[in-house]
């Protein structure tokens, strides 16, 4: 974790060190940040041995004059959002999503008095269980450092990745979910005895099949199909598929096999030199990703 | 608008065309109300609520809490004489304002506090914040010297003033060093008689030829001053090395406070090219920051080192980079330097403001002079604070505060508290103001936008924020203000050309990025058509063709009638690189021209 990218934000989170949330969880060191949480390494004073990961919803702290109480309002919406599908679609600790262990509300240091106590002092704060290990982009830089990736490496990765999507899509889909936001910045490498698994880290990805109201579009441009990120930059709102879910992981297959991250809007290049050596079928099967044809004929969990 | 019968301009907010009669419909998004009123621009008995107040309509701060009052929110008070007070501060009983009705019933004669050296004001970009919910306040806070004081009455402080100026061999060009020596006598004639001045070259080495001398030596001796500064041995040297000189320039004020301890202090630098010693430039500053000492440079020639420069000055009093971009200006520029001494009323001068414990503080920023962007106000202790060194007769010192105001009860709500303290003769002397904004639930309150600080709010905007959007309604705010002000012919040219490239999706060249980074220049000129009238004057004497000549006259016809970036865009493309050519280098564009793109444009012509 760098302050890369936070700012004066940085100094400010790290105020949150030793907050202790239901006297239970005790917040240790800044773990990480994404677009909608900051992570902290947290002590569970139930058990010692394991510490776990405490998610806090994302805000300009350090800009306060510049957030309405209807942002903070809309953050914790979601925040408490991915804690209801956490709760019903974790991981038992082995695989799939994280496991979910409290969500819980506490005060937060970050906001201002003048807000006034309904805010500062009903912050949410979501458990769930850490998963030591890199994402996968992480993961991917590491095999290239130094020296070339070798193909089998890359090509027990890219059978994780695919494993770990169907498995949660055969977990999600039967009850009318998708997981919408396929990108290797989402999928965590765990080191396990037994080998690597690959685990989708983030619940805020999971959305309803078929448009819902007050529910964000989670997506990442790059690994949008080229004409769900013409319809967004248009400012239209395009609901993802099956399809869609499949054009990701074929773009984040693209991704793990040639080292590359794909450009928003463009078709990711089959021919790429970085291709040359990868075994045909495994290019014909990213290339049927990419064009849905899985998800049309069969439906997500049938593959 | 014109007047939809008889086609003439409408005055803003009128009912009646005044040149027809003829009734006029509401503007645009106003709310129409009937009253006996008289709106900003005078004599109309209904106005257009809500609608923005046109920029440049006459209207006034209080002389009591400095807020911005159109004419027809405020009234005058019968016994002091005052106007512009607002109708908030009349005593219900007698009619007179609070300060006045407060003498009469102490039985006192009615006495007023005499005016302070400077007055405080402030205006905010939507006089009126939503009651019930939490808004975003943006607020100008500018002060300058009062109004009502007798200029007379008020000494000048007296002025070292210290001069740092290249004389690397870049500087060795026709329209550079002559034109700087020139500038000399016009500077030592401007000063004042209490004034005194030193003078730092440098280049390679650096040379002190004046030290603290009082003005009045100096104007004797003139050309032995002018003689030093030819036969110095630094001059024309092959490097252009800053840190020295600006070691020596500090020595000397240090010198000078002891010499004359209750004289102001001002240093100006002039260069013209990158600096060899960027680095060892920007080790000085916590010196000068020490000093407090106000510092301002000048970039000679569109070439100069303006992040090198902002980089030594950060933090420093002052702090100003200005492009003299037309060399032969100088004279003109240093002939204004030795004016403004005269005019230094208050030296060490600080301004702080503080939001009130219920605001959220955000960003602040300083309009002028010079623009700044300071970032966030401490959110916990909600206080900014700079150091602004001298403070000037007639000059306007503007900063720009936002900050959240969260859901009230009442009908006006304090936001913060402006304070500007200074030294003079000795003394510490201070003046503050309550900043207060009107908190209401009305739609047609809520409307209400001050133009004028809507466009201050844009281009300050830009200096936080890079995305295409927000510079070009920077730019266009820039154009607006500068046409209203009649601004720097070049930097007028400049924004219009800025204008036309990011409208086509273009990246301005480094030149020009530097001239639109940099402080405004305080040349004051016509704008684009005049700086075009010289060319076709000059075009003129050296009896040019009869073809170019209309084609010139004719477009300085054409940039009266409309923007730049217009015209531009109808021209052919041989004439749009003629015009092109002047605007980015100010000379004869003929000159800057092959003979091919000549032909095309005489072609272009017939």
């Amino acid at each position: 974790m760098t302050a890369e990218g936070l700012g004066d934000l940085f100094d400010l989170l790290l105020e949150l060190r030793g907050l202790v949330i239901e006297d239970r969880f005790v917040l240790q060191s800044l773990y990480g940040f994404g677009g909608h949480g900051y992570l902290w390494l947290t002590d569970d004073r139930l058990n010692a041995e394991q510490p776990v990961l405490t998610r806090l919803a994302a805000l300009p702290y350090h800009r306060p004059a510049y957030m309405t109480d209807a942002d903070i309002v809309r953050a914790r919406s979601r925040l408490e959002r991915e804690a209801q599908l956490l709760a019903r679609f974790g991981g038992d600790g082995q695989r799939g999503l994280p496991k979910m262990i409290a969500l819980c509300r506490g005060p937060n240091p970050l906001h201002l008095s003048e807000r006034g106590t309904s805010i500062t002092q009903t912050e949410p704060y979501l458990v769930m269980e850490w998963i030591p290990g890199p994402t996968l982009a992480e993961r991917r830089v590491e095999l290239a450092s130094g020296l070339p990736a070798t193909w089998p490496d890359l090509l027990t990765l890219a059978r994780l990745t695919t494993t770990a999507l169907i498995d949660l899509s055969r977990t999600l889909l039967p009850q009318g979910y998708l997981y919408a936001d396929v990108t290797p910045r989402n999928l965590l490498c765990q080191e396990l005895a037994g080998g690597v698994a690959v685990r989708v880290v983030d619940p805020g990805g999971i959305v309803p099949v078929g448009p819902a109201q007050n529910v964000e579009l989670p997506c990442t441009w790059g690994y949008l199909p080229p004409e769900h990120y013409a319809a967004h930059q248009a400012g239209e709102r395009v609901w993802p598929s099956e399809a869609s879910v499949m054009h990701a992981l074929g773009r984040t297959l693209w991704h793990v096999l040639t080292g590359r991250h794909p450009v928003p809007g463009e078709d990711v290049d089959l021919g790429d030199s970085a291709l040359k050596e990868c075994p045909e079928a495994i290019v014909a099967f990213v290339d049927a990703l990419l064009a849905g044809r899985f998800a049309r004929r069969n439906g997500v969990g049938s593959n | 608008m014109d007047c939809p019968q008889c086609r003439q301009p409408m005055v803003a907010g009128a009912r009646f065309c005044q040149a027809c009669g003829a009734k006029l419909p509401a503007a645009p998004e106003a709310l129409r109300v009937g009253a006996i009123a008289v709106d900003a621009s005078g004599g109309s008995s209904v106005i257009n609520i809500g609608a923005a107040a046109p920029a440049g309509v006459p209207g006034e701060h209080c002389p009591i809490c400095g807020t911005f009052n159109r004419p027809d929110t405020t009234f005058r008070c019968k016994n002091c004489g005052r106007a512009y007070l607002c109708t908030r501060h009349q005593d219900s009983a007698t009619f007179w304002c609070a300060e006045c009705a407060a003498t009469r019933a102490g039985a006192g004669a009615p006495t007023i506090a005499p005016a302070a050296l400077f007055q405080v004001n402030y205006q905010f970009q939507r006089p009126f914040l939503p009651r019930s919910t939490e808004a975003l306040a943006r607020l100008l806070v500018s002060f300058r010297s009062s109004e009502g004081l007798d200029a007379t009455a008020v000494t000048s402080v007296p002025l070292h003033l210290c001069l740092v100026l290249d004389v690397s061999g870049s500087m060795n060009r026709e329209d550079k060093y002559p034109l700087l020596r020139r500038a000399i006598p016009r500077l030592v004639e401007a000063l004042s008689d209490d004034d005194c001045l030193t003078m730092v070259l440098f280049s390679r080495g650096c040379d002190v030829v004046a030290s603290v001398e009082p003005i009045a030596a100096c104007r004797k001796q003139l050309p032995a001053l002018l003689e030093r500064i030819d036969r110095s041995g630094v001059k024309f040297g092959d490097r252009t090395l800053l840190a020295p000189a600006l070691r020596r320039a500090a020595d000397q004020l240090e010198h000078a406070r002891q010499k004359m301890p209750t004289a102001a202090d001002r240093v100006y630098i002039l260069t013209d090219g990158e600096l060899h010693d960027a680095e060892a430039c920007r080790l000085m500053n916590p010196r000068f920051r020490a000093l407090e000492a106000e510092l301002h440079s000048y970039g000679f020639g569109p070439e100069f080192a303006l992040d090198s420069m902002k980089a030594i000055m950060e933090g420093v009093p002052g702090g100003t980079v200005k492009p003299i971009l037309d060399t032969r200006a100088v004279m003109d520029t240093f002939g204004h330097i030795g004016e403004l001494s005269d005019r230094i009323m208050a030296r060490e001068a600080e301004f702080i403001f503080t939001f009130a414990p219920a605001v959220i503080a955000g960003d602040a920023f300083r309009y002028e002079p010079g623009s700044q962007y300071f970032g966030a106000v401490d959110r916990r202790s909600k206080t900014f604070s700079v150091k602004l060194g001298n403070l000037e007769r007639g000059r306007r010192y503007t900063f720009l505060f936002e900050g959240q105001v969260r859901p009230a009860t009442g009908p006006e709500e304090a936001v913060g508290k402006a304070e500007l303290r200074y030294r003079r003769d000795g003394g510490l002397e201070t003046v503050e103001t309550a900043v207060v904004v009107g908190r209401s639930d009305e739609p047609w309150h809520l409307v209400q936008v001050d133009e004028v600080t809507a466009e201050i709010c844009a281009v300050l905007d830009a200096l936080r924020r890079d995305d295409p959007g927000t510079q070009l309604r920077a730019l266009r705010a820039r154009q607006a203000i500068y046409r209203r002000e009649g601004a720097d012919p070049q930097l007028m040219a400049l924004v219009d050309l800025a204008i036309a490239k990011v409208e086509r999706g273009e990246t301005l060249d480094e030149d020009e990025d530097r001239g639109l980074k940099a402080d405004r220049s305080t040349q004051v000129g016509g704008g684009v058509p005049e700086g075009l009238r010289s060319l076709a004057l000059s075009w003129l004497q050296r009896g040019e063709s009869q073809g170019r000549m209309k084609w010139l006259t004719d477009l300085v016809e054409r940039v009266e009638q409309a923007t730049v970036s217009e015209v531009l865009r109808q021209l052919p493309p041989p004439q749009h690189a003629v015009l092109m050519a002047w605007l980015k280098g100010g000379d004869d564009p003929l000159r800057e021209l092959d003979s091919a793109a000549l032909k095309a444009f005489d072609d272009s012509l017939s």
